[in-house]
C-alpha cells in the first residue's frame, strides 16, 4: 500500500469520526425537540380541560348559586394527570 | 394556565445565534485553510513522504483532546465548589468531545505508525498513556450513564474528571520521561521542522481549537436545554 493510501485512510477516519459525532448530537437534539413537543401538547390538553371545567363551574354557579358542588377542577386535574402519565 | 419555558434553540447550527454562526464560519474557514496548508503549502517530508501530512491533524486532535480534558477538570472543580449543574453540563460536553478527539488521535497515529514504524501499534509510552487517557474518559461517560440520581451523578463525575486529569501531564511528558520512538517536536530550541511545516501545524491547531469551541457551544447548549426540560417536567409533576 502506498503513502497516499494511508493518508486517505487517516483523513477518512477523521471525517467519519467527526460526522458520526455530529450525527449523534443531531439525533439527541431531535429527541429533545420531540420531548418538548410532547410536553407542550400535554400542557395544552390540561389547560383546555381546565377551561372547559371553568365554564361548567360558571354555569353551575349561575343556575344553583354559590353553594353548587365543585367537582370540575378535581376531575380536570385527574384528566391532566392521565395525559402526563401517558407522556 | 401553566407556562413552561420551552427550549427555544434546538437547531444544530443554532440559527439566530450570532456566536454559533460566527464560530461555525470561523471553524469552516480555518478548517479549509488548514487542509490547504497541510496538503499544498507544507513541503513534502524527505524520508516519510506524503504520509507525514497526517501529522498536522494528528497533533491538532491531540492538542484539542488535552484542552478538552482540562476543561473537564475545571468544570468538575467549579461544580464541586458551586453545585451549579451548568458546570457539570460543561464538563460532560467537554469530556465527550475530548473522547472524540482522542479517538481521532489514536486512529490517525496508528495509521501513521504502519508506514513509519512498520506496525499498526506498539506499546510505546506515549501511545500507552494516551490509550489510558481515552479509557479514563470513556469510563467517565459510562459512569455517568450508570447513575440515575442527578446530584450524585454530577458529584461522582466531577471527582473522576478531576482525578482523571492527572494522566494529561503524564501523556505530555511521556516522550521526555521515558525512552520512546514517538517523535519529539518541540525542544528547548523550538520546533524541529521546516518553517512551512510549522505554519501548517499552527493553522491546524487553530482549526482544531475552533472546532472544539464550536462543538462545545453546541453540545453545552443541548445539555443545558435538556436540564431545563428535566426541571420543567419535575415542576409539573411528570416524575
Amino acid at each position: 500500500m502506498g503513502d497516499l493510501w494511508y493518508l486517505a485512510l487517516a483523513y477518512g477516519v477523521i471525517w467519519v469520526v467527526l460526522l458520526a459525532y455530529l450525527y449523534s448530537i443531531a439525533r439527541r437534539q431531535e429527541s429533545l425537540r420531540q420531548e418538548v413537543k410532547a410536553l407542550e401538547e400535554a400542557l395544552e390538553g390540561e389547560s383546555e380541560a381546565e377551561e372547559e371545567t371553568g365554564e361548567a363551574e360558571h354555569f353551575l354557579t349561575l343556575i344553583q348559586g354559590e353553594d353548587a358542588p365543585r367537582e370540575g377542577p378535581a376531575r380536570a386535574r385527574s384528566a391532566g394527570r392521565g395525559r402526563r402519565d401517558s407522556c | 394556565m401553566r407556562v413552561v419555558a420551552a427550549p427555544s434553540n434546538l437547531s444544530l447550527t443554532g440559527a439566530g445565534n450570532r456566536l454559533h454562526r460566527a464560530l461555525l464560519w470561523a471553524t469552516l474557514a480555518a478548517g479549509l485553510l488548514a487542509l490547504y496548508m497541510a496538503f499544498v503549502y507544507a513541503p513534502k517530508e524527505a524520508t516519510m513522504g506524503d504520509v507525514q501530512r497526517i501529522f498536522y491533524f494528528h497533533v491538532g486532535a491531540a492538542w484539542t483532546a488535552l484542552l478538552a480534558f482540562f476543561v473537564v477538570f475545571l468544570g468538575g472543580l467549579a461544580y464541586l465548589r458551586t453545585r451549579d449543574r451548568r458546570w457539570d453540563a460543561l464538563a460532560l460536553s467537554s469530556a465527550e468531545i475530548g473522547v472524540v478527539f482522542t479517538t481521532i488521535t489514536l486512529a490517525t497515529g496508528s495509521i501513521w505508525a504502519k508506514p513509519a514504524w512498520g506496525a499498526w501499534w506498539t506499546w510505546d509510552p506515549r501511545l500507552t498513556t494516551t490509550t489510558v487517557l481515552w479509557l479514563i474518559y470513556v469510563s467517565y461517560l459510562i459512569l455517568r450513564s450508570a447513575i440515575d440520581e442527578p446530584e450524585r451523578r454530577a458529584r461522582f463525575a466531577a471527582v473522576v474528571g478531576i482525578v482523571g486529569f492527572v494522566d494529561v501531564p503524564i501523556v505530555f511528558l511521556s516522550i521526555r520521561l521515558w525512552r520512546t520512538i514517538h517523535p519529539v517536536l518541540v525542544k528547548s530550541e523550538g520546533f524541529e521542522m521546516a518553517p512551512g511545516m510549522v505554519h501548517a501545524l499552527l493553522v491546524a491547531l487553530l482549526a482544531c481549537t475552533l472546532l472544539y469551541a464550536y462543538l462545545l457551544l453546541v453540545r453545552t447548549s443541548l445539555e443545558r436545554r435538556r436540564l431545563e426540560v428535566e426541571a420543567a417536567k419535575r415542576d409539573l409533576g411528570f416524575y
